[in-house]
């Protein structure tokens, strides 16, 4: 299993505002960009999501996106549930999945402790000696 | 702001498995940009069944 990969390719900027609106939607928030950080949240992910990077790469995207919000609302699980299914997409035991999808959950929301980090960091090299 | 969603990204299995992931951890999440505000995030804990649920999903993908 290779680290680097194009991750993120398939979440555009359409779909992630797209995910935005619904979210909003479901709780009656305002769906609205922010002025101070939609413009450069959109050029950073489309600089940046297409491109190739190892995993811990794609989830540091997502944690800084959620960080500049770009939305007024619902920032955080916009980009929390995009890095989950990122990490379903990697065939794992099924309880090793729930803790990695869980970590990096956790580093996207802005809430992981260093040892949470540093336990994502060693499932990230573990990604290529699985190869 | 209430903008069309295309369609084609309604349809789409990515779209649809992102947004029901997003809408099931929506309430541990605080609404507002709390991250941006103070440079700390903010998640409620899961409880006890939400990690069972996600474990029987997670069983389920893998068979």
């Amino acid at each position: 299993m290779s680290r680097a990969r194009t991750w993120l390719a398939d979440y555009t900027w359409e779909f992630v505002v797209a995910q935005n609106a619904i979210l909003c939607a479901a709780k009656n928030a305002l769906h609205k960009p922010t002025s101070d950080g939609h413009a450069a949240t959109r050029q950073l992910w489309e600089s940046r999501h297409a491109t190739t990077m190892p995993l811990e790469d794609a989830v540091e995207l997502c944690r800084r996106c959620h960080r500049l919000a770009p939305f007024c609302f619902y920032n955080g699980n916009t980009f929390a549930a995009i890095i989950r299914d990122v990490m379903g997409s990697l065939s794992l035991p099924p309880a090793k999945a729930v803790v990695a999808r869980s970590l990096a959950g956790h580093i996207v929301a802005g809430v992981a402790t260093d040892i949470e980090e540093r336990a994502f960091q060693e499932f990230c090299e573990t990604l290529d000696k699985t190869s | 702001m209430k903008p069309a969603i295309d369609p084609k990204l309604l349809a789409n299995p990515v779209f649809q498995r992102v947004m029901k992931d997003g809408l099931e951890i929506q309430d541990r999440f605080a609404a507002e940009p709390v991250y941006a505000k103070t440079g700390k995030g903010f998640l409620k804990s899961a409880g006890v069944a939400e990690v069972r649920a996600a474990q029987v999903k997670a069983n389920r993908r893998r068979r």
